[in-house]
C-alpha cells in the first residue's frame, strides 16, 4: 500500500506577479510503505519544495497530497495529523537547536504532539539511542556538543515524534566522510528497525547509492523518474547533464563502455566494478 | 623558490595553557611547514583535525601558543611592540595572506557586490582610482563582473563565495587560504569555487593554500598535507599521499573511488598502477590491461 | 519567494536623477520637505507639484512604481482629507445633513492638504527609489563628516547601518526556515492565547538569536581579515563630487523656492 501520494501536485511562488514562479510542476508520485528513498537534484530543482508538501508546510497551488490513504488538505485535523505523521528534518538541523537540555530538546516534538509524560520520555530515550546519543549528552546543553552530536541530536528530535514517514533534508552536509558515514548508518539502522519510510534529500548520488532502495530525481522543478538505484544508474549520463555528480566508478564504467567494452554503466561500488570486471574478463580475453 | 608561509614547531590550544602540557589539548601541535610561493596546497584533514586553526593562525587571526609563524618572513606575533607597530605589522600580513572562510553568508559586508569587493582596499587605504580598477580586475577574475551592481543575498552560494574571493583579490595577496569555503556549497557551487581558484593559480600565480575535508577536492592540488589530532600525519604529491589508503581511512578521510578501485583490481590479478587518481587514468589504464 | 526582497526600494537606473550626488538629493529633499510647508496657496503648491512632477520624468522611474509608495499611507490621507472637509467651514456651504457640514471652503483645504501629503511622500520615495540604502547612509556620513569631534562615532554607526542593511534579508531567511523547522516539530504559532503564542516564538528566537550571534563573530573575523581598523586611514571608492547635475538640481529648488515665496505674496488666500 503507498503510504505517500501526490496527485498532479503544482506549487507556484509570487502568484499573480510579473515574478510569478513555478516551482513545482505537475508532480505524480507513490511511494510504498517501508521504502528508503533518496530525491536527488540540484540546488533550485524543487525538491526542498516537495519535501515541505508532504507535512502540510506548503500549500499546493493546485494537486493533492495524500498521505496514509487521507488527503491531507480535506480539513483542519487531517492536516494536523499530517504534521505528526510526516516527520521532517531540516537542512542543517543543529541551527534549530534551543533548549537548556539535550532531553528537552528532544522531547519538544513529543510533547507538542500532547503525549503522556511516561510516552515522551520513552521515546525521547529510543530515539537518543537510534543516533548515538549518551545519557550524559541528554542532560548536557545541546550547545556544549560537537558539530555531528549536534546534528544527531536534532535528528532524533524529529525521530522521537515517531512518524510514519521520515524526511531528511541534506542530512550530512558539511560533515566530514566520518559524521557523513555515521549519518548514513543510523538512518539505514533506523529505517531496518523501525519498519518505516524514510525519505533522504541529497544532491550526492554517491551517498545515496549507499543505502536507498529507491530514487526519485528531480530537476526543473518537475519529477524526472521514480525507480531502483540499479535502474536510476542506467541513466548517469542523463543525471550528469543535470549537473548532479555521479561516482567516481559510474563515472570509470560509463568510460569503459565509451571504448567498447561489454560492461554495464549501473554500477555505482567498487565491489559492484570488481565482480563487473570479473564477469568481462573472460569475455573480453575470448575475443 | 620564495617561500610564503612559515610555521616553526606551532602549537596552539584553545584553552589555557596549564603548567602540566601533557594535559592540554592542542588543537595544532608542534606543526612545521613551509609554504612556497606559487604552490597550490591542500589542507586535508576531518572536522577538528587541526586544520581550520592552522588557517586562522596564518594570518594573524590567532596566534600560536609556541613557535612562530612567519608570513614573507614577518612573524605574526612579536612581544613588547606599541600598538601602532602591531596594528602595521598585522595589516601587511593580512594584505600578503587572504582568507575565505566556509559560510559565505557571513563574510559579505556591503549591500552590492562591488562595494563589497572594494571594502579591503579601503580599508588599506587605497586611492580611489585605483580601488575602482582592482574592483573591476577582481570581478572579472572571478566570473562576476556582470553581477557587480547586484545585492548579495540574491546570489547562488557559489556566487557568493566568488565574491567574498574578489572581495581578498582586491586586497592584491600572495596568498589565498580557503577555509573550507566548499563545504556548505551544493555540487555546482563547489565546482564554481574549485574552478575559480585554479583559474588564479594558472593564470595570476596565485599562491594557494585549500583547507577541505573532500578528498576529491585535494586531488588536483600540487601538494596534499593530511592533518589529524592536530599534528601533519602527511606530506607529499596527491599521487603519494592518496596511494596510502589505509592511513587515510584510518583518520575519518576519504580515497577516490578510482585509487581504491585499482587496489582492489590488483588484489584479483589486474596489476593496476597504485597511483591512479581519477577517472580517465583509470579507464586508460584499465583499458590497456584488459585488452592485453 | 522571501528572498527577493528588497530593503528600501532602490529602483536601479541610470537617469540623471539616479546620478546626482547622494548628499545634494539628502539635501534637496530636505529643502523641499520644508518649502512644502511654506506653500500658502494653490499657486505656490503648483509650482511644487509641477517641480516634483519634472523630477519624476527625469528619474524615468514608472508613475505605477511611484504611486505604489502612497499606497501604504492611503488611510492616512483619506482620514485627513475627511477630517479636513468636515471641520473647514469657509467659504459656500454646499451640503448639510444632521451635524455635517460640507462647504466649498473644506473641498479646497482637504485637497490641498491631500496634494501637499502626497508630494511629500513622493519627494522622499523619489530619494529612495533613486539611491540605494548604502549610498543614503553613505551621504549621511560624509555630510555630518566636517564635525571632527564625533567623526569616529558617525562611521561606526554608518557602518553598522550597513550591515544592518546587509544582513536584514539573511535573518529574514533564517526565521523563515526556522519557523518551518519547529513548525515541522508539532510547534503551534497560530493559535492560544497571547502568552501562549508568544511563548511558542521562543524555539524561533533563541536559534535565530544564537546564529546570530554566530555570524557576528564569523563577520568580525571576516572584517578583520580584511583589514579593518576603523574610520582611520580608510578611503572609499566610490567618491562623491558635486558635478553640473547637482549644480542644475541646486539651482532649479532655489528657483522652485523663490517661486513659491512670491507667488505666495502675490496671491494670499487658498485659492
Amino acid at each position: 500500500m503507498s503510504i505517500l501520494k501526490t496527485e498532479n501536485l503544482t506549487y507556484c511562488y509570487s502568484i499573480g506577479t510579473p515574478f510569478e514562479v513555478t516551482a513545482l510542476d505537475n508532480a505524480n508520485i507513490e511511494i510504498d510503505e517501508g521504502e528508503l528513498v533518496a530525491v536527488i537534484g540540484h540546488t533550485g530543482s524543487g525538491k526542498s519544495t516537495l519535501i515541505q508538501h508532504f507535512n502540510g508546510l506548503l500549500k499546493p497551488t493546485n494537486g493533492k497530497v495524500i498521505v496514509d490513504g487521507q488527503d491531507i488538505w480535506e480539513s483542519k485535523k487531517s492536516l494536523h495529523e499530517a504534521r505528526f505523521k510526516v516527520g521532517l528534518c531540516f537542512q542543517y538541523p543543529e541551527y534549530q537547536l534551543f533548549e537548556e537540555t539535550s532531553y528537552k530538546d528532544i522531547a519538544f516534538g513529543p510533547k507538542n504532539m500532547k503525549l503522556s509524560e511516561d510516552e515522551i520520555d520513552r521515546r525521547v530515550r529510543k530515539a537518543a539511542e537510534f543516533v548515538g546519543v549518551t545519557d550524559d549528552m541528554l542532560a548536557r546543553s545541546p550547545f556544549d556538543l560537537s558539530g555531528g552530536e549536534k546534528r544527531r541530536v536534532a535528528i532524533a528530535g524529529v525521530m522521537a515524534m515517531e512518524p510514519k514517514i521520515l524526511i531528511l533534508d541534506e542530512p550530512t552536509s558539511g560533515l566530514d566522510p566520518k559524521g557523513r558515514d555515521k549519518i548514513l548508518g543510523l538512518i539505514k539502522e533506523y529505517r531496518e528497525e523501525t519498519g518505516s519510510t524514510v525519505m533522504i534529500v541529497s544532491h550526492s548520488m554517491e551517498d545515496v547509492a549507499k543505502i536507498a532502495s529507491k530514487v526519485l530525481v528531480m530537476n526543473s522543478s518537475k519529477v524526472i523518474s521514480y525507480d531502483t538505484v540499479d535502474e536510476t544508474y542506467k541513466r548517469a549520463d542523463e543525471i550528469m547533464n543535470m549537473g548532479l555528480d555521479v561516482p567516481q566508478i559510474t563515472k570509470i564504467f560509463m568510460g569503459l563502455h565509451e571504448k567498447g567494452f561489454p560492461v554495464r554503466t549501473n554500477i555505482y561500488t567498487v565491489e559492484q566494478g570488481v565482480e563487473e570486471i570479473k564477469r568481462i574478463r573472460g569475455l573480453v580475453n575470448g575475443l | 623558490m620564495e617561500e610564503i608561509l612559515r610555521f616553526d614547531n606551532v602549537s596552539f590550544s584553545y584553552d589555557e595553557i596549564t603548567e602540566d602540557k601533557a594535559k592540554t589539548e592542542y588543537a595544532v601541535k608542534n606543526v612545521s611547514l613551509s609554504i612556497k610561493k606559487g604552490e597550490y596546497i591542500a589542507i586535508l584533514g576531518h572536522n577538528g583535525s587541526g586544520k581550520s586553526t592552522l588557517a586562522k593562525l596564518s594570518n594573524a587571526i590567532l596566534m600560536p601558543d609556541e613557535g612562530t609563524v612567519y608570513v614573507e618572513g614577518i612573524p605574526t606575533f612579536v612581544v613588547g611592540e606599541t600598538e601602532e607597530v602591531e596594528l602595521e605589522r598585522t595589516m601587511k600580513i593580512r594584505q600578503h595572506v587572504g582568507m575565505v572562510f566556509q559560510n559565505p553568508d557571513n563574510q559579505i559586508v556591503a549591500t552590492i557586490v562591488e562595494e563589497d569587493v572594494a571594502f579591503g582596499p579601503e580599508n588599506l587605504g587605497v586611492d580611489p582610482i585605483e580601488i575602482r580598477k582592482r574592483v573591476d580586475e577582481s570581478l572579472k577574475a572571478v566570473g562576476m563582473y556582470e553581477y557587480r551592481g547586484h545585492e548579495p543575498h540574491k546570489l547562488s552560494g557559489g556566487q557568493k563565495q566568488r565574491v567574498a574571493i574578489a572581495g581578498i583579490l582586491a586586497m592584491q595577496p600572495d596568498c589565498l587560504v580557503l577555509d573550507e569555503s566548499t563545504a556548505m556549497l551544493d555540487p555546482r557551487g563547489r565546482r564554481e569555487v574549485m574552478n575559480t581558484v585554479r583559474k588564479l593559480h594558472d593564470e595570476l600565480s596565485m599562491t594557494v593554500v585549500f583547507i577541505t575535508h573532500f578528498m576529491d577536492e585535494a586531488v588536483t592540488a600540487d601538494r596534499v598535507v593530511v592533518m589529524d589530532e592536530g599534528s601533519v600525519i602527511m606530506d607529499g604529491t596527491p599521487r603519494e599521499v592518496f596511494s596510502n589508503p589505509e592511513k587515510l581511512r584510518s583518520v575519518g578521510l576519504d580515497v577516490p573511488q578510482a585509487t581504491e578501485f585499482s587496489n582492489e583490481l590488483s588484489k584479483i590479478g589486474l596489476l593496476m598502477p597504485n597511483d591512479i587518481l581519477n577517472a580517465d587514468e583509470c579507464v586508460t589504464s584499465l583499458s590497456t590491461l584488459l585488452e592485453e | 519567494m522571501i528572498k527577493d526582497i528588497t530593503i528600501g526600494q532602490y529602483f536601479p537606473g541610470n537617469s540623471i536623477v539616479h546620478k546626482m550626488d547622494p548628499r545634494m538629493k539628502l539635501i534637496l529633499t530636505f529643502v523641499y520637505i520644508i518649502v512644502i510647508f511654506v506653500c500658502k496657496n494653490f499657486y505656490s503648491l503648483g509650482v511644487m507639484v509641477i517641480a516634483l512632477v519634472i523630477m519624476v520624468l527625469l528619474s524615468k522611474i514608472p508613475v505605477k512604481t511611484i504611486l505604489k509608495s502612497v499606497k501604504p499611507i492611503f488611510i492616512i490621507i483619506l482620514f485627513t482629507a475627511i477630517l479636513n472637509v468636515l471641520y473647514t467651514k469657509t467659504g459656500t456651504i454646499i451640503f448639510e445633513w444632521k451635524f455635517i457640514h460640507i462647504s466649498t471652503g473644506g473641498i479646497y483645504t482637504a485637497i490641498f492638504m491631500v496634494i501637499r501629503i502626497v508630494s511629500l511622500v513622493v519627494a522622499s520615495s523619489l530619494l529612495t527609489y533613486t539611491t540605494s540604502p548604502t549610498l543614503i547612509t553613505d551621504a549621511i556620513e560624509r555630510l555630518l563628516s566636517p564635525l571632527k569631534f564625533m567623526r569616529n562615532s558617525i562611521h561606526t554607526i554608518a557602518m553598522m547601518m550597513t550591515i544592518a542593511l546587509r544582513f536584514i534579508p539573511t535573518l529574514i531567511e533564517e526565521f523563515d526556515k526556522i519557523t518551518s523547522a519547529q513548525k515541522a516539530r508539532g510547534a503551534d504559532l497560530e493559535t492560544g492565547t497571547l502568552v501562549e503564542r508568544a511563548k511558542a516564538l521562543i524555539p524561533i528566537f533563541i536559534p535565530l538569536f544564537i546564529t546570530s550571534f554566530r555570524r557576528a563573530y564569523e563577520l568580525a573575523y571576516a572584517m578583520e581579515c580584511r583589514c579593518y581598523h576603523g574610520a582611520e586611514g580608510r578611503t572609499r571608492m566610490k567618491q562623491m563630487s558635486y558635478s553640473v547635475r547637482d549644480f542644475a538640481g541646486f539651482v532649479f529648488m532655489v528657483l522652485v523656492t523663490a517661486g513659491v515665496v512670491s507667488l505666495n505674496f502675490v496671491f494670499p488666500h487658498l485659492i
